[in-house]
């Protein structure tokens, strides 16, 4: 009890010191920022190490530091300050010039000064009005991005570059009055609220990162700090409350294997005047519904109705439409100018464009679901990193969902063009946030059980008497295991699927010969794929004196890249952090193996039973007469995994990767 | 009736043949027509109309989805002049105004002085499986824009081709000297007024198949150009350029602190190939214009041929008198066309005969010997005249290890010598390149006994050994690792294209594994001998009277370019090389 009287005696303490100390702190960075570029600049760049400190990075970051003034119509005024270190030539190489991307539609930037300090403590000022204004470089998607460039030049290792910009407005383009005028346009969507999202790590060294955001008192301005801590101190200034976040000795960390996004476990800032989810969803559905999104003509109700002509049932009807606009609509986005961003291209225009990014597709199944009379509306979700509770823009992907049975059923029909799916499994464990009438919290998509996704490998194998291996390969698969096994064909040229399997066995050996293909239509998605071929290669088993030395196929699989945990390393024994697979999968592997003679098992090549969180392993190896079995089951569990998951899932794997160096011994002399 | 009665039934199974099968190829060229016209002011007009129709998705998302065209708008002009898709059901979809959009081409990222350049991105709406699309746009060029005019056209595309018609019109006052490579078709010549018009007519053409290691340049392509004097495809300026102070500073401080003359060299070409950015813009964008070597030096990037001037420059200032050397591509070379569509890269050649030393301005270099261009045609701009690089044989890049399990006497010549790295005295670096070179890890250089741009002998230990556990009591040796024999080198069972390998090339082990006393031998890969004209492999495995147990193996491949109706002999050679078998099983 007194203890922790004394740690909150302490903690208050020190809660005056640090607002005692954060205005000295102000006082100290107000006199820097007035003599930044002459002799503070040189100091810190002498003391802020050398390439010998920090080994495999080019160039650091001294301090990174921004500032950010929002107004009550939710316009943000943005200041940022970075001075960069060049620690090797590749860094001076990467730092010649420095680029600003931005949206001319909704942000402004502008570089207000820049230097460059040279090791030897002279400052050369940049000409800022050499930054030179250019459309950005693109692929798939033509929204009118633009990029400034800051022409910096030769550097050595040693020198440092100081940069000052200003920004205005925020990432997305958004549904805008035809005669916006002045800073209208960098108004968010959701008038008079803001929001932010700050990484507080990097990939370069950073010795001090600072964020700081001052709001009308009338605001209220909810945040988090994830993943770690940073100091912070707020302040009320008359009508405005000041808020401030700063970390120090930012350093790039090690990656584990298949860990999930590093956004997901790193220190980041999140804030939003945004009460709620609720909010974000109304809005989102309201913007939509007032542009028009969804309204159909008779050419699309026409080409719905000759779609679902003949459908058994609602299921079949939403399936047929899913696919249709999966396959039919293109991904490449071009802009619809004023208004692109969160709102959803017109049903009318994607049909006649027949292409359009992720929010245009699930505007066009959106639109040909109400054509068929469902009740469907867009959602907005996050690929491949965690949405976090406060309720910031942390979306980068546009979905469907229509109303069946009184629920909200998900479908992406951008990402299952090939795929035997309304909704990709490679998207399971995903927040999501629907636009619907009266609005939705953030939900999370739910997991699909690994049998939807099986990989069945039939292997009937055969070593006769000089070692040489045939065998009848038969594969069947569902789910993601079905489009990533259709994708080998589908991905290359009309001309080049004959040579699929060359290249895929080739890896198996380079000797390998290939006769009796047969493989469905990798474009007929309507059954699950199969794929059928006999293989031989000589000289596969070795005869030693003492024994038969072989690599059973079940334990070399051909096409191996199928096996959803063929990437993820088993070496480490824990998981600091989550990990995550392409999706949950069930691989059952059967192989018989004739033999030439009569063996017996050397050793102990049995395998463990394994049950877990993660992963589930069962096995068995016999051997009969001339013939061994080999039976293995791995279910994957999940996409998405937590530390505690690992030991099951690596176990699993070990135990379907025996026998152990992936040699079958058989003793000669069997019984007979 | 019985005869219509079959001829139904063969229609229907023909029909339903045709259905099952699905197309047979991602689309087609229904007609390209291509026109350059040169004017009498010297400037130009590129015209290009092109029908295609889709028939896969592929086509649709992959192949053709958006058509790219770059130009320089400060000397170019890019006039879309229509794009209208036309839908399996007729209808018409003409482009709309959001579906052109400039962004910048891709090779002028981080490069500010290049960043007015544009790529008009065009993206094809309406398009669905059985649609066609039918594009026609021009390029405005002034005369400004280069020294001389020319083009390069491949004829074959992706998909096959109904009909390709090339047309250059010139003014009857000029010449125009051409190639076609790989094609036997004369040019149709008209002559209306002051206007002279070379027609090229190509009907039924096959698709391309892209295979690894084969060369674009392999497949038809015509060259032309009304330059065919080769100086006078560099700007006339060119000699005039000068180096800045600053630049001469640096390799001021270079020379004080290294004392050897062929060292030197390699630091100075680091400081122009390595230590600038380097810029893939050429000729094509950038036009006959050359930036000022200060401004090239004080921006940190440069193109292949402003970092070649800025060697040549600065070598000269280094007292090293530097020939540039403009190489051409693999193959289809011809002298009599000059353009600069015919060259891929440059060199620096110091010094002649056999102690010629060749740097690369642009890539990070092994060697100071090109043995990677090997016999390749090139210009040699100071000296004004064509030339062949030197040609080396398979045994002038050979590989050569022998000794013990832990300790290996390396011999590595032509392309497997690392004599930049060693030459710079960066052990670390060698280390590593050498561990890389036969995939042994932590290997470590106890003592260099030679070096020189043609060989290098070393002597190095590994702590791991050959020896590795497989399974409970069960130890094996992997068959060593033949640098250079890669995969593609028959990864596909036969071929379209020639192969074009980096060069001819040798390896040979020769070594002696001495197993610890508890293991005893349980298998030995039988011996292997696999001759033909363009290679060999062979293995010999056996234990001595010591106990120690001799691994040879030998192979080469002899020649660097492989034509398709002799891949299946190169193969049998690649194939029994690439087999990963076990050289020795031990158990305990």
């Amino acid at each position: 009890m007194k203890n922790i009287a004394l740690k909150k005696y302490d903690k208050l303490l020190v809660e005056v010191w640090m607002k005692r100390f954060s205005i000295i702190f102000l006082l100290v960075l107000f006199s820097l920022s007035a003599v930044y570029g002459q002799v503070d600049l040189v100091k810190l760049l002498n003391s802020a190490g050398t390439a010998k400190d920090y080994k495999d990075s080019d160039y650091m970051k001294i301090f990174d530091t921004t500032s950010v003034k929002m107004m009550d119509s939710g316009l943000s005024h943005v200041t940022s300050k970075t001075f960069y270190k060049v620690l090797t030539a590749d860094g001076a190489k990467h730092l010649k010039s420095i680029i600003f991307d931005y949206d001319p539609q909704s942000a402004y930037i502008e570089v207000k000064a820049a230097a460059v300090v040279r090791r030897c403590g002279k400052k050369i000022e940049l000409d800022v009005t050499a930054v030179k204004d250019y459309p950005a470089p693109a692929r798939a998607i033509y929204w009118g991005a633009r990029q400034k460039v800051l022409p910096v030049g030769k550097l050595f290792p040693g020198d440092g570059v100081y940069v000052e910009t200003y920004r205005k407005g925020f990432t997305y383009a958004l549904l805008q009055q035809e005669s916006a005028p002045g800073d209208e346009r960098y108004i968010p969507p959701m008038k008079g609220h803001f929001y932010d999202i700050v990484p507080f790590y990097s990939d370069v060294p950073m010795l001090k990162k600072s964020y700081e955001v001052s709001v009308p008192a009338s605001k209220k301005l909810q945040f988090e700090f994830y993943n770690g801590e940073a100091r912070h101190w707020s302040h009320i200034e008359k009508d405005r409350i000041r808020y401030y976040w700063e970390k120090k000795n930012i350093l790039p960390e090690e990656r584990e294997n298949s860990m999930v996004s590093w956004s997901d476990v790193a220190p980041k800032l999140l804030m939003s005047t945004s009460p709620d989810w609720e909010a974000k969803s109304l809005w989102f559905h309201k913007v939509n519904e007032d542009f028009g999104s969804f309204e159909f003509d008779a050419e699309i109700k026409q080409k719905v109705d000759e779609i679902i002509a003949g459908a058994k049932g609602d299921w079949e009807k939403i399936s047929r439409l899913t696919h249709w606009v999966a396959e039919e609509i293109r991904y490449s986005g071009i802009s619809m100018g004023e208004g692109e961003g969160f709102t959803l291209h017109k049903g009318t225009m994607t049909y006649l464009d027949r292409c359009g990014v992720c929010k245009d597709k699930a505007g066009m199944l959106v639109t040909m679901l109400r054509a068929a009379g469902f009740d469907s509306y867009p959602a907005m979700t996050m690929a491949g990193s965690r949405i976090d509770r406060i309720p910031a823009d942390q979306f980068n992907h546009s979905v469907t969902v229509v109303k069946m049975d009184g629920q909200w059923h998900l479908l992406d029909p951008t990402w299952v063009p090939g795929v035997r799916e309304l909704w990709s499994s490679a998207e399971q464990q995903q927040e999501y946030l629907m636009g619907i009438p009266g609005g939705a919290d953030l939900m999370t998509t739910p997991i699909s059980p690994p049998e939807n996704h099986y990989l069945k490998y039939n292997i009937v194998s055969r070593i006769s008497k000089d070692g040489t291996l045939t065998a009848n390969v038969e594969i069947r698969a569902d789910g993601q295991s079905d489009s990533n096994l259709r994708r080998r064909f589908t991905r290359r040229m009309l001309n080049q699927w004959d040579t699929v399997l060359q290249r895929e066995l080739f890896e198996l050996s380079p000797l390998v010969k290939i006769s009796n293909v047969y493989h469905l239509d990798p474009i007929d998605i309507s059954k699950p794929f199969l794929l059928k071929f006999t293989m031989e290669i000589p000289a596969y088993a070795k005869q030693g004196k003492s024994g038969l030395y072989m690599t059973p196929l079940s334990n070399n699989l051909p096409l191996n890249e199928l096996l959803f945990f063929q990437r993820i390393k088993t070496k480490d024994k824990t998981k600091k952090y989550p990990f995550r697979t392409r999706s949950s999968q069930l691989v059952k592997v059967t192989e018989t193996i004739k033999l030439p003679a009569k063996y017996k098992l050397a050793g102990n090549p049995g395998f463990n039973s394994v049950k877990g969180s993660g992963a589930d392993f069962s096995g068995s190896l016999s051997l009969r007469g001339t013939t061994v079995s080999i039976k293995k089951e791995i279910k994957l569990k999940k996409r998405i995994y937590q530390p505690e998951d690992w030991e099951s899932f690596r176990q699993s794997v070990l135990e379907f990767k025996k026998p152990d160096g992936g040699v079958l011994i058989l003793s000669k002399g069997g019984a007979k | 009736m019985k005869s219509l009665a079959k001829l139904i039934l063969v229609l229907f199974l023909f029909s339903s043949l045709l259905a099952a099968n699905g197309p047979k190829e991602d689309g087609k060229y229904l007609e390209k027509l291509i026109t350059y016209t040169l004017k009498t002011d010297g400037s130009w007009v590129k015209d290009v109309r092109h029908s295609l129709r889709y028939d896969t998705y592929y086509a649709t998302r992959r192949l053709a989805g958006e058509t790219f065209v770059t130009y320089n708008p400060q000397y170019q002009e890019l006039k879309v002049l229509s794009s209208v898709t036309t839908m399996k059901n007729g209808k018409k979809v003409t482009i709309p105004d959001n579906a052109l959009n400039e962004v910048l081409p891709h090779d002028a990222h981080g490069q500010p002085e290049f960043a007015n350049l544009k790529e008009m991105v065009i993206t094809h709406t309406g398009l669905e499986r059985g649609s066609i699309v039918d594009l026609h746009y021009q390029i405005l060029t002034k005369p400004e824009f280069k020294t001389y005019f020319s083009g390069l056209e491949f004829i074959k595309d992706s998909v096959s081709t109904d009909k390709l018609v090339i047309k250059v019109e010139i003014p009857g006052s000029r010449e125009l000297y051409y190639h076609l490579s790989g094609l036997e078709v004369k040019p149709q010549l008209q002559n209306a007024g002051d206007v002279r018009a070379y027609t090229f007519t190509f009907e039924n053409l096959d698709p391309t198949f892209h295979e690894p290691m084969d060369s674009e340049h392999d497949q038809p392509f015509l060259v032309f150009s009304t330059e065919k004097q080769w100086s006078g495809v560099f700007n006339a300026d060119l000699e005039k350029l000068e180096i800045s102070g600053c630049f001469k500073k640096q390799i001021d401080k270079m020379k004080t602190k290294y004392k050897d003359p062929l060292l030197r060299l390699v630091k100075l070409q680091k400081m122009v190939a390595e230590e600038m950015d380097g810029s893939h813009l050429d000729e094509n964008l950038t036009g006959s214009h050359m930036r000022s070597l200060e401004t090239v030096y004080k921006s940190n990037y440069g193109t292949a041929l402003e970092k070649a001037l800025l060697l040549e420059r600065g070598l000269a200032y280094l007292g090293a008198k530097g020939e540039l050397l403009a190489v051409a591509f693999d193959n289809g070379f011809s002298e009599n066309v000059a353009s600069l569509d015919q060259v891929e890269q440059y060199l620096v050649k110091v010094g002649s005969g056999e102690s010629a030393v060749y740097l690369d301005p642009f890539h990070e270099m092994a060697n100071v010997i090109p043995y990677k261009l090997a016999g390749r045609q090139v210009y040699n701009i100071t000296k004004k005249i064509v030339e062949a690089l030197p040609v080396y044989c398979a045994c002038k890049n050979s590989l050569f290890i022998s000794g013990s399990s832990k300790e290996l006497l390396i011999a590595a010549k032509g392309r497997f010598n690392p004599f930049v790295t060693a030459l710079t005295g960066d052990q670390k670096a060698l280390n590593k390149k050498l561990s890389k070179l036969l995939d042994l890890d932590d290997l470590e250089v106890k003592k260099i006994l030679m070096l020189k741009p043609e060989e290098m002998k070393v002597l190095v230990t590994f702590p791991d050994g050959f020896i590795e556990k497989a399974a409970a009591g069960l130890y094996r040796m992997a068959k060593m690792h033949i640098p250079a024999m890669e995969d593609d080198l028959a990864i596909l069972f036969s071929r379209h294209n020639p192969m074009h390998l980096d060069t001819p090339f040798k390896v040979h082990y020769d070594l002696i594994v001495k197993p610890c006393d508890k293991l005893r031998v349980d298998y030995l890969a039988p011996a292997q001998k696999i001759e033909n004209d363009l290679g060999y492999y062979r293995q010999e495995v056996l234990k001595q009277k010591d106990g120690s147990i001799s691994v040879n193996l030998e192979t080469a491949v002899t020649k660097n370019l492989v034509l398709p109706k002799d891949y299946s002999v190169l193969r049998q050679v690649v194939v029994n090389a690439l087999a990963g078998a076990p050289m020795i099983i031990l158990k305990k």
